[in-house]
């Protein structure tokens, strides 16, 4: 993935505004940019995905990721209008609606169904990078600096 | 409310505990646990604070674990 569009990237004003000391802002780059790669999920469902938590937070998708969706998907997105993506992105959007604010409703069939479409290995990626881009949004409304990063 | 994960163990033989389903996800797992090794070693608020932390969150957020 290109550089610039990475989670890591992004972070870095972000995780500059934490004060974290050098180690700690290298090992939490490295993870960030390790959710950039989650195991068998295209990069579009991914950043679907972070586009989908930064609507449900009331936030715009971070910059990086704007790039890389059309206007319509991020009308969709904004709207929550699922309906407008294809079965296997629709998996993916569905964990989102509930493990941001809600996870324990997220169903059984929820997790089958994504399972289905992208594996365990892309489901437990999956999920890890949605909870991670949660956290980052979070961090996003309460640190000055990175509100800038809209 | 269960605490076990719905998808299956990576890791033949095993049950499927948090470790073992991240596993799926090799490359997050480690960086993950370099990550987290260092965030419970070192920093500026003490050990005791941060684990009292992490039980608060677990039980505002119901968590299992």
């Amino acid at each position: 993935m290109n550089a610039a569009h990475s989670a890591g990237a992004r972070a870095d004003r972000l995780l500059a505004d934490l004060g974290l000391d050098a180690g700690m802002l290298e090992h939490f780059q490295g993870f960030l940019g390790a959710l950039d790669d989650p195991p068998a999920v295209p990069v579009r469902v991914l950043t679907l995905c972070r586009a989908r938590v930064a609507a449900l937070h009331g936030l715009a998708p971070a910059a990086a990721d704007v790039p890389a969706l059309a206007d319509q998907d991020l009308d969709a997105l904004r709207r929550g209008a699922l309906e407008c993506f294809d079965a296997a992105e629709r998996a993916a959007l569905a964990l989102v609606e509930n493990l941001c604010f809600q996870p324990h409703a997220m169903s059984d069939a929820a997790v089958q169904d994504c399972a289905q479409a992208f594996g365990a290995e892309g489901t437990v990626g999956l999920m890890t990078a949605i909870a991670f881009a949660d956290v980052d949004c979070r961090l996003r409304r309460t640190l000055p600096a990175a509100a800038d990063q809209n | 409310m269960s605490s076990t994960p719905r998808l299956p163990s990576a890791v033949p033989g095993e049950p499927p505990t948090f470790a073992n389903v991240l596993a799926h996800a090799p490359g997050m797992m480690a960086a993950f646990g370099a990550l987290y090794a260092r965030f419970w070693q070192q920093g500026r608020v003490s050990a005791v604070v941060k684990e009292t932390t992490r039980i608060r969150n677990a039980r505002i957020t119901d968590c299992g674990y």
